[in-house]
């Protein structure tokens, strides 16, 4: 392993950057239809995330964020590290987000417990890791080239999946715990994710997120993600669920999320929609929905722990 | 070979191929592997159609979306994209189209795709931005915008865009799609990208020079096909022009002389 001299950009307690912190309250994923309506409007949420691959061409989009980025905390999450890859993460993609690091000054650094290229050839999609000591080893060496070169520490989201490989020796959570050891970078725990996975592989999802949080330092997830999925009928007795990110959080979803809160505390969450992109209005109404599940959860939690 | 790059190169092929080589890598799971393969090829080819069609929207206009997605699909699966990046995915989607069999019998769609690509380009440059200055001799220099570009097509592209942009396209009908030389020059703007239309001589000239050539060299290239007084005056009319170019005499800014 490379020896670790990072120093965290990120302290857990108060997400301090250089312009503000990302506050432990409700966020919004921005999409580029979006940049118009958050630039008329004002302030739009009480952070924003964005995927740095929609801005690495120094262009209209890039100027756009810089605007927007005045009136709001920031949060870039990656989609093109390609943390799982055994040749390692592409220089030129770490050096551009490493210029975007350094233009918008972002609070938090994400990308996926996944891979997307080999060979040098590169799928837009995030594709499924085997868990075992051969890929632990391949993504906690990525991940410390990636937190050298920046700087920082980085955030690692755990992925959504429809299929499960022979290799894997260890489950899922003791994979990303064991990455949290050796890298100490950070979780961004998606939520649905953790619906969609344990829906297709037969799992309980609930039992899967409290396998999640039991293995977890709870102080590592920095982050958590909450977004729609869609299900496809395969035939009459199994179902698919797709991470597609297109339609609004699902009420198990809302459920899982007031439990995680209730473990963790207030974190930052963001609401990711991707396809079926509707009016930003529609988004504040979920995130304003969060914001209410996990008030009500730490009021409860706060009132349960008095009364005890 | 390492497990894990095995799996993967496997992976890949499945999404691409649509085979099942990675079968013996997978247990057996509630969700067939075909099908959860099909989810990853669904999000791969889902992403490589929507970057195309953001690059390329007049053919995309111009098209039945099955045709158009059918293409991207077959264009990305013999090339398929190197960079986490698509704004670049695409840049030979023109040439495939050129010997793709069922664009046949319209020939014009590589070029339309071109053009739609030179302006995104163009789109994503940097405006207000001048190479170091090139001297005409006689103490006149002038400095190139160093986000112009230049494209020749065989098909009146600018105008099958407009026309398509504007959703006239019965205006398609009565235009002369004769293939002879069209040339262009793009650059920025504030609202994306601006296009001039070239007569020969001047297209020889900014070729040349976006070549790295000096003024001479381009000069030769112009008179390789046109007389001198009509270079010069092509030149001076529709290259030493703001904002493609600032003309200087001895220092001084001005018009072209």
């Amino acid at each position: 392993m490379m020896s670790r001299t990072i120093q965290p950009a990120i302290d857990r307690g108060s997400f301090v950057t250089a312009s503000g912190p990302i506050p432990a309250d409700v966020g919004i994923g921005l999409r580029l239809p979006h940049h118009r309506w958050v630039l008329e409007n004002g302030p739009a949420a009480a952070w924003l995330e964005v995927h740095p691959e929609n801005y690495m061409q120094d262009g209209t989009a890039e100027a756009e964020l810089e605007l927007i980025r005045r009136d709001h905390s920031l949060s870039l999450h990656a989609v093109g590290l390609s943390l799982g890859s055994p040749e390692g993460v592409s220089r030129d993609h770490l050096r551009r987000l490493r210029q975007l690091i350094g233009r918008y000054e972002p609070a938090l650094v994400s990308d996926h417990l996944s891979w997307s290229a080999v060979d040098g050839l590169h799928l837009p999609d995030l594709l499924p890791l085997p868990y075992s000591e051969e890929a632990l080893d391949v993504v906690a060496n990525n991940i410390d080239a990636v937190q050298i070169e920046l700087g920082r520490q980085i955030l690692v989201e755990n992925p959504s999946s429809y299929l499960q490989i022979c290799e894997s020796t260890i489950s899922e959570e003791e994979f990303l715990c064991e990455l949290v050891r050796r890298c100490e970078c950070a979780v961004l725990l998606d939520v649905n994710n953790i619906a969609v996975t344990a829906h297709n592989h037969a799992e309980s999802p609930s039992d899967r997120l409290s396998s999640y949080l039991r293995h977890l330092p709870l102080a590592s997830v920095a982050e958590i993600h909450l977004a729609g999925h869609a299900t496809v009928t395969l035939d009459a007795s199994v179902s698919l669920r797709i991470d597609d990110h297109g339609s609004r959080v699902s009420s198990e979803v809302w459920q899982l999320y007031a439990h995680a809160v209730s473990r963790l505390g207030l974190r930052p969450t963001l609401i990711e929609w991707d396809t079926n992109l509707p009016e930003f209005d529609t988004l504040r109404a979920e995130a304003d929905r969060a914001r209410e599940v996990s008030l009500g959860t730490t009021d409860r939690g706060a009132g349960n722990a008095a009364a005890s | 070979m390492p497990r894990l790059v095995e799996f993967q190169r496997s992976l890949v092929t499945d999404i691409l191929v649509g085979s099942l080589v990675s079968e013996k890598h997978l247990r057996r799971g509630r969700v067939p592997a075909d099908v959860a393969i099909g989810v990853h090829r669904n999000t791969v080819l889902a992403a490589l159609v929507n970057a195309i069609r953001l690059r390329c929207p007049t053919l995309r206009s111009l098209v039945d979306a099955n045709f158009f997605e059918q293409a991207v699909r077959d264009y990305a699966r013999s090339r398929p994209p190197y960079s986490a990046c698509l704004s670049k995915f695409g840049d030979g989607f023109a040439c495939f189209l050129e010997t793709y069999p069922p664009a046949r019998g319209f020939p014009f769609f590589a070029d339309v795709v071109r053009f739609d690509i030179a302006i995104d380009e163009a789109a994503h440059g940097r405006s207000g931005v001048y190479h170091p200055s090139i001297s005409l001799g006689l103490g006149t220099t002038f400095r190139m915008l160093a986000s112009l570009s230049q494209i020749s097509t065989r098909y009146p592209v600018d105008m099958i865009r407009d026309e398509v942009e504007a959703g006239r396209f019965e205006g398609l009908e009565g235009m002369d799609m004769t293939s002879r030389p069209h040339h262009f020059a793009l650059w920025p703007s504030r609202s994306g990208a601006s296009v001039k239309r070239l007569t020969e001589p001047a297209a020889a000239f900014l070729r040349a020079l976006l070549a790295g050539g000096d003024a001479e060299v381009g000069m030769d290239k112009a008179l390789e096909r046109s007389e001198l007084g009509e270079v010069v005056s092509a030149v001076q009319r529709e290259i030493l022009i703001p904002p493609l170019a600032i003309v200087s005499f001895d220092g001084r800014s001005g018009a072209a002389p």
